[in-house]
């Protein structure tokens, strides 16, 4: 159990000290864009402007509790996102690896559809599924689903080939092999689609918002910036986006605790050394 | 269910090896190649055909294999890479369909065997699931049947495959021989009537290859279960069999039967002796007289169209 202890805490260490590296990267890069494009103030806030409108400004209690609450809401819905995504995903995936001839029929088909613009879609989104919950599942679930899926069904397949066989031969049949091989051996290509799918999931929440649904961040920055109120613009967009990096280190987290119960080093052991 | 009752198979198209095997000591008189000393209790092969299919072209993997063994024996399938050893022992194992000929194992089909839970497998690649500890990988084959055994039956295994104290590592953390170990354990677990073996220790270096086969000879000979060996190994094949099964490429053929007369139980001093030497040498021009061409050729995994 020691070792299982060290394991993790070596992979949120690292984690961590990844995560500051990038936010200080952050911060000098956006105060370094401003300066190099002398942009105008007015719509260009630097981090101390930002950190004023949430903190130290007359109405920053007011503009703080606004962008939480959008906040709260659009992380609900990104959740949501997430769960409709990840589930669908997961089915399609096992679909496919069950049955190959649908992998080869509907494989591209899924490709060409990601490459139809989301923004574009959702007008026509809309009018099927409404302007509610199940809008915005449906349309941050599809940003979640396809680098999901393709993940899943490589996880899927990542198991010791041999071992299929092993399984027919002791009398199980491919659902077994699903059971005892495929489903595991997915476990760390489920963790590394979260990693991309979970930021994807918050934009997906944030589009819906802004085209759908008119509730949470998406929408208050929306208004936000029609109303000449830049401050809440990017107020919105750095709360979004520690948010993001937060989840994703929790994100990271799971995974650290996970997978070193899973294996000391996964996706290599019990694999044919040629 | 005897082999006279089987077709004797000497048509004249053979290959040259096969009629200077069937005049060598390697046949007894009236067993042409092809066609084991045994009784067929074991393993009856008789008339195997296997094609497969490349998008139009079919490929004749197998044609007219033959082989009979009694039960508790233990038969080695020998020959150049691509002459179809490990598709008959795949068709053994119920993973392949044969497309012609007959195939039994113990009396019964593969199919059958496969659901009763009579066959233990063993790869070249060990295919120990990861994730899973060492008792875990074993358990395996009983969760898949969903037989129900003691934890007792597990701890056994182990002892006998000398792995004692590795129970609950993970397969990242053995070696290579250690993995093949917790293969066969795993393979034996279900207490197979049948052991299929397919270059189990094909991947390993030559010492712990040595040691292992001394090893499976010490299990196999506590178990008497009926095996079949696919390898590319003389020495192995020669220390390891009752009967070693020479095939040919091109398709595949059973070109000659050896009987190996060395007397039970082998040992390693064994290695050095005159016999093991002659059959030794034996087997290797047996195998590169085989076929058309040389074995370093033969490089098709499934042999050559007709």
């Amino acid at each position: 159990m020691n070792r299982l202890v060290t394991v993790v805490l070596a992979r949120v260490g690292r984690m961590m000290l990844t995560v500051l590296a990038s936010a200080a990267v952050i911060v000098g890069l956006w105060y370094a864009f401003i300066a190099v494009f002398d942009l105008n103030s007015l719509v260009a806030k630097d981090p101390q402007a930002v950190w004023d409108y949430l903190f130290t400004a007359r109405r920053a209690p007011a503009s703080r509790k606004a962008i939480m609450d959008g906040l709260w809401h659009t992380l609900g819905d990104a959740g949501l996102g997430y769960l409709f995504g990840t589930v669908a995903a997961i089915v399609v995936a096992v679909t496919f690896v069950l049955f190959r001839p649908v992998e080869r029929a509907l494989m591209p088909v899924a490709m060409m559809l990601r490459s139809v613009p989301l923004v574009a879609m959702i007008p026509l989104l809309t009018l099927v599924f409404g302007r509610g919950l199940v809008a915005v599942g449906v349309i941050a679930g599809i940003i979640v689903f396809f680098p999901s899926l393709v993940n899943l069904v490589f996880g899927l397949r990542s198991g010791p080939p041999a071992a299929a066989d092993l399984v027919h031969a002791y009398g199980g049949g491919p659902v077994m092999v699903l059971r005892k091989v495929s489903l595991p051996s997915a476990l760390p290509a489920l963790f590394v689609s979260a990693r991309i799918a979970v930021p994807g999931a918050i934009i997906g929440a944030l589009l819906a918002e802004w085209l759908a649904t008119g509730q949470g961040l998406g929408y208050y920055m929306q208004r936000a910036q029609q109303t000449f109120n830049y401050g809440g613009v990017w107020a919105s967009v750095v709360v979004i986006t520690v948010a993001s990096i937060v989840l994703y280190a929790v994100v990271g987290f799971l995974e650290a605790v996970v997978l070193a119960r899973y294996g000391p080093s996964p996706g290599r052991g019990g694999r044919a050394r040629r | 269910m005897s082999t006279a009752a089987a077709p004797l198979p000497e048509p004249a198209d053979r290959p040259p090896v096969a009629s200077t095997s069937a005049s060598g000591p390697a046949g007894e008189p009236g067993s042409g190649p092809g066609l084991g000393s045994g009784s067929g209790s074991g393993v009856r092969v008789v008339g195997l055909r296997k094609e497969f299919r490349l998008g139009r072209r079919s490929v004749l993997a197998l044609d007219d294999v033959n082989l009979s063994t009694d039960q508790g024996s233990f038969l080695t399938l020998i020959g150049p890479s691509g002459c179809g050893k490990s598709t008959v022992l795949r068709i053994l194992a119920d993973l392949e369909t044969p497309s012609g000929g007959e195939v039994l194992v113990h009396g019964e089909h593969p199919a059958a065997a496969r659901r009763g839970h009579h066959l233990g497998l063993a790869f070249q690649d060990a295919a120990l699931l990861p994730w899973r500890s060492v008792e875990a990988n074993i358990r395996l084959p009983l969760e898949v049947g969903g037989v129900r055994a003691d934890r007792s039956v597990i701890a056994d295994l182990i002892a006998l495959v000398g792995l004692t104290g590795f129970e609950k590592a993970r397969p990242a953390q053995l070696s290579g021989g250690m993995r093949q170990r917790v293969a066969i354990a795993r393979a034996l677990v279900v207490e197979p009537r049948v052991l299929l073996l397919d270059e189990p220790f094909g991947a390993l270096d030559d010492m712990t290859r040595q040691r292992l086969n001394f090893e499976l000879l010490r299990i196999w000979s506590e178990r008497s279960t009926t095996t079949v060996l696919v390898t590319h190994s003389i020495p192995e094949a020669v220390i390891l069999s009752d009967t070693v099964a020479v095939m040919s490429a091109r398709p595949g053929r059973i070109a000659a039967l050896v009987d190996i007369d060395l007397p039970r139980p082998r040992t390693p001093e064994m290695l050095r002796s005159a016999r093991f030497h002659e059959l030794h040498d034996e087997l290797s021009s047996l195998l590169f007289a085989g076929g058309d061409q040389p074995v370093s050729m033969a490089k098709d995994p499934v042999g050559s169209a007709t």
